[in-house]
């Protein structure tokens, strides 16, 4: 086992955060779990319960995104510091040992929460509930599929220990990867925020042109339904919502695409943060971006991310689409400064602006293909 | 023991090291000598596994250094810019530290932490920046290393606890034959430590000599206003005027050649 991880570091690790799994986990439990309990009503309970499994608790979400967050901004910590990298570079091991060490130490500190609330659900289900009456025919979105588990909660609580645990990694891959780009924690968090966006923006812009330009529900490739489901592949937190929204008795068929786009990009993320990782240089810590490259192709997905806000605010109150035209100009002129001064750490940017007719040519010529694609071929 | 060959690393546009070339024995104290920024801390982090080569080879004992988790296990570093996990004592830190390297020493590491009167139980964020860098060496020297590699040591440090810290080593070189490299910007600081100097300029090595020869070769100079000249004298005579020439490859070769540059195997 030491030659794939340093055991040594792996032990230091869990015990140096052990405040991250336990600050969750009571968030998780005094948070979720407390109030199933809090009310008399077992109607309430039975609700709460169902809450939680078919994840729609927005507490515990927001903690289970957040931990693996956490878990990867303590144990890659050397990312952001100067002197942090010096010391864990020096250390008697190589960087596969290093990285894979910390990637499982993270892991292992965003799982235990989550298996620990699971646990200890078994509890009012085998044990709690035994006079609540789950006739739950009231409800709409027909849960009648919970009842079918009966005395044997098991599957259920692994079913949800699954999903959460997808949740989870998806989270933690994504952190790493966002942070291996950058050598800053701030902009890292920006990129973490962002990265998920782009392609939904991506889809957004689509849609909207087509919209725009060949009425709604022109086009049977690009519609509502993509954008919602990249919106379900790329947020894992709203598989609640979605399981709510399709009406589907059996909630593992709501989720079941998204769960296997999910784990895919959980898989392809993680290899592309460790190569990242690998390759990152150790005097560039503390550089907005680790790769200068890589620098002006998210300065130009900033910049497009904003424009996209920019378009739909616009169109949104003067509904036409030249304003719509003026809004996508306004906002990607603006995501573009914000993005040198975030990328330069600067508000001094003026020396930067001579590149900016090089991205807004890169976005005409983007756009136009937009157009193109949406009007001319698929007419 | 340390070899490095043709070094060359550039930082974006700035080449911190060009063509470098050291050499040092085992079981010799070499100190690396150089004003700010000439590249010394660069050549240890290379030396410390932390930064790739752009060219050239860095080796101890014939091996690379780069992400070689073998070699680094016999290296003990304690760099200039210091780094503890926060909150933690030395306690906490030596519990770690005898997990990561296999030929821990406690017995080493409470005697050293007695020498230097460090308190095992405070944490060491709260030590002053003296005591902090007494404090990675009582750590780095309990880690029983082959090969030392001190970033500007006694940089912070008084007069008593760097004579404890010089026996110290002084007397691992003798028990162990452990091989030291310490980087200094006072050639001062290295007399009466090392058997060898080598002086770094612009990220190129400008000599490499024994330290008491060079003193000697020194003596009677008439360049020196004072006779003999101090060390920081010769350190600075050397550095403006010794020319960069290219490495000796047979003792014929001088006086138009690095003699430093002779191979000493």
């Amino acid at each position: 086992m030491n030659n794939i991880i340093n055991t040594a570091l792996l032990k230091e690790h869990l015990k140096r955060f052990w405040a991250i799994p336990t600050l969750s986990a009571l968030v998780l439990l005094l948070g979720v779990y407390a109030p199933m309990f809090g009310n008399t009503s077992s109607h309430n309970s039975a609700l709460q319960l169902i809450n939680i499994v078919s994840m729609g608790n927005v507490l515990m979400m927001s903690a289970i995104m957040l931990t693996p967050v956490v878990a990867v901004l303590c144990t890659f910590e050397f990312f952001f510091k100067k002197r942090a990298v010096t010391a864990f570079y020096s250390m008697p091991m190589n960087k596969d040992q290093l990285f894979a060490t910390n990637a499982i130490a993270g892991t292992i500190l965003s799982l235990i929460p989550i298996f620990v609330f699971c646990v200890i659900l078994l509890l009012p289900l085998n044990f709690g509930y035994s006079d609540i009456n789950f006739d739950l025919s009231y409800i709409r979105y027909g849960y009648e599929h919970l009842l079918k588990y009966g005395d044997n909660s098991f599957p259920l609580i692994a079913g949800l220990f699954l999903r959460l645990s997808l949740v989870t990694l998806f989270y933690f891959s994504l952190a790493w990867l966002a942070f291996s780009l950058s050598g800053h924690r701030i902009i890292g968090l920006i990129i973490l925020v962002v990265m998920p966006f782009i392609p939904l923006a991506f889809i957004g812009l689509l849609e909207f042109i087509a919209n725009e330009y060949a009425g709604r529900g022109h086009f049977s490739i690009i519609s509502g339904r993509t954008f919602e489901w990249t919106a379900v592949c790329l947020y894992p937190v709203a598989w609640g919502g979605r399981i709510r929204a399709t009406r589907i008795i059996d909630p593992s068929e709501a989720i079941m695409i998204p769960a296997i786009v999910c784990t895919t990009l959980t898989v392809a993320m993680s290899t592309g943060a460790y190569i990242i990782s690998s390759i990152r240089k150790p005097e560039r810590t503390g550089d907005s971006v680790m790769f200068i490259p890589v620098k002006n192709v998210l300065i130009f997905l900033f910049a497009f991310s904003f424009m996209f806000f920019g378009g739909l605010l616009f169109e949104g109150i003067w509904d036409n689409i030249a304003m719509m035209h003026i809004g996508l100009i306004v906002g990607f002129t603006i995501g573009y400064a914000v993005a040198q001064m975030i990328a330069e750490k600067s508000f001094q940017i003026f020396g930067k602006l001579k590149y900016f007719p090089y991205f807004f040519g890169t976005i005409t010529v983007l756009y136009l293909l937009m157009l193109f694609v949406t009007k001319v071929i698929l007419s | 023991m340390i070899k490095i060959n043709g070094l060359t690393k550039n930082f974006d546009d700035y080449t911190a090291l060009e063509s470098f070339n050291l050499s040092v024995n085992k079981g010799s104290i070499y100190g690396l000598v150089g004003v700010n920024g000439a590249g010394k801390t660069t050549v240890i982090k290379h030396l410390a596994g932390v930064f790739r080569a752009d060219n050239g080879s860095i080796q101890i004992d014939g091996t690379d250094v780069y992400d070689n988790e073998k070699v680094k296990a016999r290296v003990g570093y304690v760099s200039d810019d210091l780094y503890f996990f926060p909150q933690y004592n030395l306690k906490m830190l030596r519990n770690f530290f005898s997990g990561l390297h296999l030929n821990w020493s406690d017995e080493r590491f409470e005697k050293l932490t007695e020498l230097l009167e460090l308190d095992t139980k405070r944490r060491v964020g709260r030590f002053s920046k003296g005591m902090q860098k007494q404090a990675a060496l009582a750590l780095a020297l309990s880690a029983m290393p082959e090969v030392l590699l001190l970033d500007e040591p006694i940089d912070g440090l008084d007069p008593i606890v760097r004579k404890r810290i010089f026996e110290f080593i002084i007397e691992d070189v003798a028990d162990r034959q452990m091989t030291v490299l310490i980087s200094s910007h006072n050639l001062k600081e290295m007399d009466g430590i090392c058997d060898t100097v080598g002086i770094i300029k612009k990220g190129k090595m400008l000599m490499e000599r024994d330290l008491d020869e060079l003193k000697s070769e020194m003596s009677g100079n008439p360049s020196f206003e004072h006779q003999p000249p101090s060390l920081d004298e010769i350190f600075i005579y050397l550095y403006e005027t010794a020319e960069q020439k290219p490495l000796c490859k047979t003792a014929e070769q001088k006086p138009l050649c690095v003699e430093g540059g002779i191979s000493h195997e």
